[in-house]
Formats: C-alpha cells, sequence, structure tokens
C-alpha cells in the first residue's frame, strides 16, 4: 500500500520536484480576482482573527508575482475576458482556485443572461471551494487541500491548459465571441 | 542571509503589531527558493543585465561595510564608496525594470529617485556630521571613535542626529511613511509590477543585502559598532526593529510631501545638532 | 621636430583646402581632418616632457607701446588640454565620417579645422595677443559651426555668439588693463607681477581678475551665464556637440587655472572667509549654486541634447568650485574631472547624435525602447551615464570623490551638502534620459527602421567605453601623467595606479572594482542556476487585465516619459518661475529697441551682434581716450 502510493508519487515528480514542491506549498501567493459578492470574505482571512500569512499565503498585486488566482464569485463574459488576459499573463507553476458556488454552476446565477456557469471550461481550475458564499475556514481548509496536492505534484491545472489548449480556447471563444445572450442557452451548456 | 532573515522577523513584528500571529521566521527563504525555482517571464535581456547589476553592485556595497569592524580587505569602510557602489545598484534595478516596457515600473522608480533625493541630504549632513568630528571618511574609525561603553555611543551623545538618521533610513529602506516607490494598490507595486519568478527572488535578495547594509552603517554610525558578530547582529536588529514599527503603524505620503519633509524635520534637526556640536 | 606654429598654419591651410576645394567631397575631407588630428596627437606625444621647448616667431611689432614678439612655449597645462582637443577629435572623426553621409553642412571641417588651429594657440601661446586672437576666432568658427547656416537656428546660435562676444571684450577690456599696467604682455611675466600686485595692492588686481573670471566663467557656461549652453547644443550639429561639450566648456576651465587660480591662490591678500579668499569663495560658491540650478533645470528638460547640455553645465559647476578650493587635492580633481568629463560626456553625445542618425529625433518624449535596437549604443551611453551619474566603478567616481574630498578637506559642508544634492539630481535626469530613449517601449516606426550605427560611428564608442572604464578602474594612467602638470600647482605627490588619496580617506580603485566584478559574478550565478525563463513580447504587460489593443493603446502611448519627474519639478515651481531666461529675455528686449533705434539710422535689420559691436566700439574708443 505505501509502496504504491511512493510509486504513484515517483511517476508525478522527481525527488528534486518534491523538494521544490515542498517551498512552493509553503509559500502561496494570491492574486485575488474580485468579481463576485464573495470577496467580502478574504478580509477577516487575511487579518488577525484567521491570519493567513501564517501558511505563508498572501496577496500579490500583479500576476506576474503571484502563484494562485483566486476567482472568487461570479464571472460575467466581460470579466472572463480580463481573467484569461491575466492568467495566461501567471508564470507556471498557476493554479486557479474557484470560490463560491458560481464558479462552479453558476449558483444563483445559473440562468443569467451574461454570467459563465461553468468556470472551468475556460480555465483549469484546480480546486473549487463550495458555498454561497463560503465561510473563511472552507477557505483555509481549501488552502490546505490546495498545499497537500501540490506536494502530491497533483495541482497540475497549468499542464491540462497546455495540453488541452485548443478545447479551453475553443470554449473561450464560443463564450466571447458569440452574438446576443446567454439566456436560455445555459440549459444547452451544462448538459 | 541576515537581511532575509531579518525581513522574515520584521514581518512577525509587524503581524504582532495588528495583533497577528505572522509567518514562520524562516518564510522569506521559502520565499525566495520558491521565487528562484519558478518559471520566470521576461521582455528583453537588459532586464536579466539589470537585476545581476543591481545584486551585484548591492553586495559589493555590503562587502565594503565594516562588520564588527572586521573587513575583508584593508578598505575601512569608505563612506563614499559605500554610497555611490549602492547606487549602482540601484541603477541596475532601475535600467531592468524599465526594459520590461510597463509604464508602472519607471513610475515607481521617479518615485523611489524623487525620493532618493530627499534622503541623500539629510544623510550627507549626517555623516558630514561625523567626518568633520573624526576626522575621517572611514565607517571603521568612526564606529573606533565610540569604543569605551554605552555612554560614549553616538546615539547618547548625539540623540537629535539619531532622530534624524533614522527618518532617512526610514526613506532608505523605503518603509512606511516613505513607501511610494512600491504602493501596490497605487501602482501595482510599482517596479517589481513585471518581476516574477527569479528576478522577483533576486530583487528579494537585493532588497535583503540593502537592508543589512544600511542597518549595518547605522550601526556603525550611532551604535559604535560591536565588539563581535553578535552583537553587532543585535544591535541591527534594534535599528530594524524601529523601522518596522514605525512601518506598521504609518500611512502613506505622497512623493513630494515626502521629500519636502524629509528636507525639513531630520535636516533641521541635524542642523540643530551641528549647531550644537560645533559652538561647544 | 615639427614646431606648434606649424601645426597651426597646417590646420589653417587644410581648412583653407577643404573649404576651397573639397566642398563637394565630405568623406574627403574628413578623411584629412581626421589625418591632422592623428598627427597632431603623434607631435603632441612628442612633445610631452619636453617642458621647456619654446619657439618664437621671426616677426615683432608695436601693440600700442609695447614690443611683441609672439611665439608658443610647452606648458603642462596646454599641453594637456590640446592632446585632450586633438584625441577628442581624432576620436570624433569617425563617428563624423559614417555621420555626415546623411544631411549634414559641408561648412563643419574648415571650421571645425579652424578651431583647432585657435585652441593650438590659445594652449601655447606666450602673450595675451595671441590668446584674444585664439579666442575670438574659437567663438566665430563654432559659432558658424553651430548655426550650420540655418535661418531657424540663428536665434540659439546668435545667443551662443552674443556670450562668446561678452567673454572675448571682457577679455580684451581686462588684457588691456594689463598691457597698461605692466608694459607687456607676456602671460607668464605678467602672472609673476600679478602675484605681486595682487598681494600689494588688492585693489588694483582685483577688477582684472574679476573680468578675466568672468570672462572665463561665461565660456564655461556658469550661472548665470548658463543659458548659452543648452541652446548652443541643441542647434549644434549632432556630432559637433561632443566637441562643445567635452572641450568647448574646458576652455573657460583652461584659463581659470592658466591665470586666476594662481594669482588668487598666492597672491591674494584680502579678506578670506573659511580660510579660503573671498573672491576664491565666491567663485567656488557660485560653482556649486551653477550644478544645483542646472539639476533642477534638467529635471523638467524634454530633450535629449538639452538635458545633457545642462548637465555638463553642472559638471563645468564641479569643476569651478574644485579648482577654486585652491587646494593641490582641489586643482587635481578638478582637473581629472575636467578630463574624465571631456570622454564621458562626448561620449554621451555621440550616443546621441548615433540616435540622431537613426530617429532623426532629439525629443525625448517621441522616443523609446530603442536599445532593443541598438544595443551597442545602449551600453556606451549607459556606461556613459554611469559616470556622469559619479557612480563607481566609473571614471567620473573618481574624480568626483576627490573633489568631495578637496571639499571636506577643507570643511566646506555646506558646499558639500550642496554638491550631494546635485549629484543624486544627476542621477534623477540622467535616469530619466535612459528611460525615455533606450528603454520602455519602443515605437512602432522605430521597431521597423531603425538598427544599430554602423561599425565606424561605433569605433569611438568602443574606444570610449574602455576609456571610461579603464580610467575609473585605474585612474593612475591618468594621474600619473598628470604629475609634472601637478608639479605647477604645487603637489608632488607620486600616484600610484590604483590607490587614490583624499584628504580624510583613501580609495582602492582597483579593489572596489574587482569587489563588484565578483558581486556580479554571484549575483549571475545565483540568476543563471536557478530554474529556466520564458521571453514574452514587450507588449504583454500587467494591465489590470485589460488588453491594451482594444484600449486603442499602442506601444507609442504605452511608453511613460511625459512629466518624469512632476512631483519635484512641481516642488521647485517657485524658482523655475524667476528664471534667468526671463531676465535675459527682458534684457534682450531693451537691448533690441535701442539696437533698433541706432540701427535705424544705418540698416532696416537689427539684432544683437551690432548692438555688441557698438559696444565693442565703444570700449575701444573709451580705451584710446583714456
Ligand atoms: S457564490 Fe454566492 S457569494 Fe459567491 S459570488 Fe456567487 S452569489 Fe456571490
Amino acid at each position: 500500500m505505501l509502496n504504491e502510493i511512493e510509486q504513484n508519487r515517483k511517476e508525478r515528480q522527481s525527488a528534486w520536484e518534491y523538494v521544490i514542491n515542498y517551498f512552493r506549498k509553503r509559500s502561496i501567493w494570491l492574486l485575488h480576482y474580485c468579481t463576485g459578492c464573495g470577496a467580502v470574505e478574504l478580509p477577516p482571512v487575511m487579518t488577525s482573527r484567521w491570519d493567513l500569512e501564517r501558511f505563508g499565503v498572501g496577496p500579490m498585486a500583479t500576476p506576474r508575482q503571484a502563484d494562485v488566482f483566486l476567482v472568487t464569485g461570479y464571472a460575467s463574459i466581460k470579466t472572463l475576458k480580463r481573467m484569461i488576459r491575466t492568467y495566461e499573463q501567471m508564470p507556471k507553476p498557476r493554479w486557479v482556485i474557484g470560490f463560491g458556488a458560481c464558479t462552479i454552476n453558476g449558483g444563483i446565477y445559473y440562468k443569467s443572461y451574461n454570467v459563465i456557469n461553468k468556470l472551468d471550461r475556460y480555465i483549469p481550475v484546480d480546486i473549487f471551494i463550495s458555498g454561497c458564499m463560503p465561510r473563511p475556514e472552507a477557505i483555509l481548509a481549501a488552502l490546505e487541500e490546495l498545499r497537500n496536492m501540490i506536494q502530491r505534484g497533483e495541482a497540475k491545472g497549468y499542464d491540462r491548459y497546455v495540453k488541452n489548449y485548443d478545447w479551453y480556447k475553443k470554449n473561450q471563444k464560443e463564450i466571447l465571441e458569440r452574438e446576443g445572450s446567454l439566456f436560455g442557452e445555459a440549459d444547452d451548456e451544462n448538459k | 542571509m541576515v537581511g532575509l532573515l531579518f525581513i522574515g522577523l520584521g514581518r512577525i513584528i509587524t503581524a504582532r503589531v495588528q495583533r497577528r500571529i505572522g509567518p514562520p521566521f524562516y518564510q522569506q527563504f521559502i520565499d525566495v527558493i520558491k521565487l528562484l525555482a519558478r518559471e520566470s517571464i521576461w521582455h528583453h535581456w537588459i532586464m536579466t543585465l539589470g537585476s545581476i547589476m543591481a545584486l551585484g553592485g548591492l553586495i559589493a556595497t555590503m562587502v565594503h561595510v565594516p562588520v564588527a569592524g572586521w573587513l575583508p580587505y584593508d578598505s575601512g569602510g569608505p563612506i563614499f564608496l559605500i554610497l555611490y557602489l549602492a547606487t549602482i545598484g540601484y541603477l541596475g534595478m532601475a535600467m531592468g525594470v524599465s526594459a520590461s516596457g510597463n509604464p508602472n515600473a519607471p513610475l515607481g522608480i521617479g518615485r523611489a529617485l524623487s525620493l532618493m533625493l530627499g534622503y541623500e541630504i539629510p544623510f550627507a549632513a549626517i555623516l558630514i556630521l561625523f567626518i568633520s568630528l573624526t576626522g575621517s571618511s572611514s565607517l571603521t574609525e568612526i564606529a573606533a571613535m565610540q569604543a569605551g561603553g554605552f555612554l560614549s555611543w553616538n546615539i547618547v551623545k548625539f540623540p537629535l542626529a539619531f532622530i534624524a538618521a533614522e527618518i532617512t533610513v526610514q526613506a532608505m529602506m523605503a518603509e512606511k511613511p516613505f513607501d511610494q516607490m512600491i504602493a501596490p494598490s497605487e501602482i501595482a507595486s510599482g517596479p517589481l509590477v513585471e518581476l516574477g519568478g527569479k528576478f522577483l527572488g533576486l530583487g528579494m535578495i537585493q532588497m535583503a543585502v540593502a537592508i543589512y547594509f544600511e542597518t549595518a552603517i547605522m550601526v556603525n554610525l550611532f551604535f559604535g559598532g560591536g565588539a563581535n558578530i553578535f552583537t553587532f547582529t543585535l544591535k541591527q536588529f534594534g535599528v530594524y526593529t524601529i523601522a518596522i514599527l514605525i512601518n506598521s503603524v504609518m500611512p502613506r505620503y505622497k512623493i513630494e510631501n515626502a521629500v519636502r519633509y524629509l528636507w525639513t524635520v531630520p535636516l533641521a534637526l541635524i542642523i540643530i545638532q551641528m549647531l550644537i556640536v560645533f559652538l561647544r | 621636430m615639427i614646431s606648434i606654429g606649424t601645426m597651426i598654419i597646417l590646420a589653417v591651410v587644410l581648412a583653407l583646402i577643404t573649404r576651397v576645394f573639397l566642398m563637394k567631397h565630405k568623406l574627403l575631407s574628413w578623411v584629412l581632418f581626421s589625418a591632422y588630428t592623428a598627427f597632431s596627437v603623434f607631435v603632441l606625444l612628442k612633445l610631452y616632457g619636453n617642458w621647456n621647448y619654446f619657439e618664437t616667431m621671426n616677426l615683432s611689432y608695436l601693440v600700442g607701446r609695447i614690443n611683441m614678439r609672439p611665439g608658443f612655449m610647452n606648458k603642462p597645462l596646454g599641453w594637456f588640454f590640446s592632446f585632450f582637443v586633438m584625441a577628442m577629435s581624432f576620436l570624433n572623426s569617425f563617428f563624423s565620417m559614417g555621420f555626415s553621409k546623411s544631411i549634414h553642412s559641408r561648412n563643419i571641417v574648415p571650421h571645425w579645422l579652424m578651431i583647432l588651429a585657435a585652441s593650438l594657440t590659445v594652449f601655447f601661446t606666450k602673450d595675451w595677443l595671441l590668446f584674444i586672437i585664439g579666442w575670438e576666432t574659437l567663438g566665430w568658427a563654432s559659432f558658424f559651426i553651430i548655426m550650420g547656416g540655418k535661418q531657424k537656428k540663428y536665434k540659439d546660435s546668435m545667443s551662443y555668439y552674443f556670450f562668446s562676444l561678452v567673454s572675448g571684450m571682457l577679455l580684451i577690456a581686462a588684457v588691456w588693463m594689463i598691457g597698461i599696467k605692466f608694459r607687456t604682455l607676456n602671460i607668464h611675466t605678467t602672472t609673476r607681477s600679478m602675484i605681486i600686485l595682487a598681494k600689494n595692492t588688492p585693489w588694483q588686481a582685483f577688477p582684472i581678475l574679476l573680468m578675466l573670471t568672468l570672462s572665463f566663467l561665461i565660456k564655461s557656461g556658469a550661472y548665470p551665464f548658463h543659458i548659452w549652453a543648452p541652446r548652443a547644443h541643441k542647434s549644434a550639429p549632432a556630432d559637433f556637440s561632443p566637441f562643445i561639450s567635452g572641450i568647448m566648456i574646458k576652455f573657460g576651465i583652461f584659463g581659470l587655472l592658466l591665470y586666476v587660480i594662481p594669482i588668487v591662490s598666492k597672491g591674494y591678500a584680502g579678506y578670506s572667509i573659511f580660510g579660503m579668499p573671498v573672491f576664491a569663495w565666491v567663485f567656488s560658491w557660485l560653482g556649486i549654486i551653477t550644478s544645483a540650478i542646472a539639476t533642477v533645470l534638467a529635471f523638467s528638460e524634454n530633450d535629449a541634447k538639452r538635458l545633457m547640455a545642462y548637465s555638463s553645465v553642472a559638471n563645468a559647476g564641479y569643476i569651478i568650485t574644485a579648482i577654486f578650493l585652491g587646494t593641490a587635492l582641489g586643482i587635481k580633481g578638478g582637473l581629472l574631472h575636467a578630463f574624465n568629463h571631456m570622454i564621458f560626456k562626448a561620449v554621451i553625445f555621440m550616443t546621441i547624435a548615433a540616435v540622431v542618425y537613426r530617429t532623426g529625433e532629439t525629443d525625448m518624449n517621441k522616443m523609446g525602447g530603442l536599445a532593443y535596437k541598438m544595443p551597442i549604443t545602449f551600453m556606451t551611453f549607459l556606461l556613459g551615464i554611469i559616470a556622469a551619474a559619479g557612480i563607481a566603478p566609473m571614471n567620473g567616481f573618481v574624480s568626483k570623490w576627490m573633489i568631495y574630498q578637496a571639499l571636506l578637506g577643507q570643511k566646506h559642508y555646506f558646499m558639500t551638502v550642496a554638491m550631494f544634492f546635485a549629484s543624486t539630481g544627476a542621477f534623477l535626469y540622467l535616469y530619466r534620459a535612459l528611460h525615455a530613449i533606450f528603454l520602455g517601449q519602443i515605437r512602432e516606426v522605430h521597431e521597423r527602421e531603425v538598427k544599430e550605427v554602423p561599425f565606424l560611428m561605433q569605433i569611438p564608442m568602443w574606444i570610449g567605453m574602455i576609456l571610461m572604464f579603464g580610467l575609473g578602474v585605474f585612474p593612475g594612467y591618468l594621474l600619473r601623467p598628470m604629475m609634472p602638470l601637478m608639479k605647477t600647482f604645487g603637489s608632488s605627490i607620486s600616484e600610484s595606479l590604483n590607490v587614490v588619496q583624499g584628504s580624510v580617506g583613501s580609495l582602492n580603485t582597483l579593489f572596489s572594482t574587482v569587489i563588484f566584478i565578483l558581486g556580479v559574478v554571484i549575483a549571475a550565478a545565483i540568476f543563471f542556476l536557478s530554474a529556466k525563463t520564458h521571453k514574452t513580447p514587450m507588449m504583454d504587460n500587467y494591465t489590470s487585465g485589460e488588453d491594451p489593443e482594444e484600449w486603442n493603446v499602442t506601444p507609442n502611448k504605452y511608453q511613460f516619459s511625459y512629466g518624469f519627474y512632476e512631483p519635484i519639478t512641481k516642488m521647485f515651481a517657485w524658482a523655475l518661475k524667476r528664471s534667468v531666461d526671463k531676465a535675459y529675455f527682458k534684457a534682450s528686449y531693451i537691448l533690441k529697441i535701442i539696437g533698433r533705434e541706432i540701427n535705424m539710422i544705418f540698416t532696416d535689420h537689427n539684432n544683437w551682434g551690432y548692438a555688441a559691436l557698438l559696444g565693442l566700439l565703444a570700449m575701444i574708443i573709451g580705451g584710446l581716450f583714456l
């Protein structure tokens, strides 16, 4: 059993990667893209009550410096475009956290005329946090999970993006260059 | 190394002031290693050249600052050389980030240089005070002059000059209220805007080196150097703690106000100090 | 051995030949020019060390009641200046050879040769009369080059000419007084007599000294005469600007060192302040004020050539301060800075000329990102500004360090602080130039069209880079040959190759450079050992997620250059409002009105030149009657 896990680990990452991943997980810099209402839960996480900096997590100003792209809530078509540009500007390795129900399936904007429903179709999300809006504890839990994933070498969203680049581009194109509103098409999209 | 440790400890202090626990003290090392191991994005080879020149210049500066009276070669801690070698570091940094093509970067550098114009003048005045007292522009000798116990330290002898120096060093380290150059929410962290990966890692090492030699200069000027490397580092940390404490409770100046402030308050203090010294 | 007189005549003859026969063959005349300068460098090198050498012309005539026998003698001071003039012209000639293919006035070579002849005369002459002739020739020959026969440059070059005329008139007046007083016009005998005169009756010597000092200060662009410098540099042909900045500004320094400094430092018996004659103290301060003001003016300057002209004025300010200190260290620092400045400023102006050659622009707001296309020019400029800002390890640092030491040694603490201001300010505006010309976003036009300058124009840049770095690491290579020169100023320290002695410390340039290089190696090791990089285009930038193209933001608009130091400029707004330019403008307005009234009698034209000529006439007539 333990051997198997070890085997799996070796397949995913070399020993060097393993060491580096240790440093990566201990220093996660966030770029929060505060699109939605969920962002109000971030300040308590950062400040003295929950103190995110304990885990080496901190806010950063530009995509070039950040490791994790934190999409907090619904993404309208207009912001999606900016999100994609920002995501592509981040250096690898880069991870995305989808924050709140809106990023998973649209949440209360499920049938909105200009909000996308599944963020994962456009940029590769490593981990979702459910809830509307998620509690700070949930955010901490998600970060903990992300750290474990990074250590195990499983958080490879950026690789998925490279591999399925055409598919992502096609989805992005579909939504960005569409004509008319999304209303009424949302059903099809989620099938 | 020590500089990085300082920043790490400084982050804890800030956290404590803000009633948080703060990161572990070795957090900065983790950050730097992570950044160095990361893919980095560059726009032109001048960025590389600038980063390397900056770190090289700052390391060279650090080597010239005496640590507890010790120097790699007999340069005596030449203060002018130190000031101007540090400048080549800043020039490298400025050049590198300019080449990234983001207008925020030169904007930040412009602010940093304006601030430099502000703090160099009171700092020069402080240096001149000590040079006139010792008759030597060597940091080693200025530190040696204060030998013999707590009471012969310059901080006790020239308290006003110390306050002025503390303010200028605050500006030198770009801590609040003088952090216009990196203002993250205003100009997207200014010079650092396009730096990712190892450029940023090198940038953090630069900052650490700069903090290290700035505090070392302060210790040599005001705290009588140090008998051995431990007391010296302890004093350095004391200087840095003061800066960090001010930093964690201060807002930010507008750049012209900052320069004006630096040209009035510290300069006035140092001139009063000079008058006291020379008239006595 | 070829005499100095022959060299001068050769230059004049060559000037005539190029002017009359070779107007159509620009390249050929540049080759001739280059050959002449190379030849004179060779002749001068042979003359080095032969300090007793002199020659007299077989010619004697009476000026007033003074019997004149013009001649030349080889003095270290003159030798050094003329050596640098020739060497820099030689370097420049390569540059001009490449440059002159584009639109370029044909008159430059003959006039430049005239300038060379005149400067040889000034530097080696034994008597004041030839000095004046040379001085005036310098003025008009350079005026013709600056104006280049273009009407639109008339005003700027006229202001240069006006200042040279005033300088010339002051010189003539002073020399005339010297002649009356001592019945001789020999420079070296009158120096001795002046020292005695200044010792015994300072108030008789004072006006002569003052006039001479002012005359020389005008030439070196000191405050408040600095306004010609940016104008002249701006309107001069791009490949002549190195010469103006490197050499022409130094003529004033030469004059001061030749006559004023020895007298003031040795023979002054008036009041003294801080252990220094009031006279020298005032002009020392004037020097530092000049650099401070030029620095402030340079902050808000948008034209590359004007900015660098202000930088030259600021550097001339340091030199003036240093030499008026009168100590051996001060004079050594000042001289070294003068020579270093010749090198680095000439190189900087060459790079600007290279930029002009490729883009046709000097307005910094219309440039940017040229480094990506002209890497060698960029590197040269970079080393140049490192030297100009006085940053270690380039040559500018050593001399600036010596000036600091000289100031501190004499306990001029406030001057030191003021110099710190000017020096840090220099870093500010030089970085601005670096950014606005060479870094940031490149314009689309330039992206398409600009490329590196041809190899011929790169030669002087490479040489300049080597010189700047070499003299920064081993200042001894310049300081050692300067020992005989320093002996004339009463210093007999023997120089080592890489250790410079100051008054409150010493500087080992070699070690500090080695440590710097080691630091760079460590940094490079860290850099290249860490993870790989990945290149993106220039416009792929953090823009808060926006796509610049959608907003019609082109690279032209994505360059931050305009109003670069606005906060600082705002701080000095009160000072800039009361600028000297305005005072001059008013004065010139009044002069124009007077001139018009007078000239109405003769002609319809009016200009400053006539006014100045009338003034000259009035002075001559006045002199005859006195
Ligand atoms: S998940 Fe809920 S809280 Fe979050 S953005 Fe959507 S609606 Fe707002």
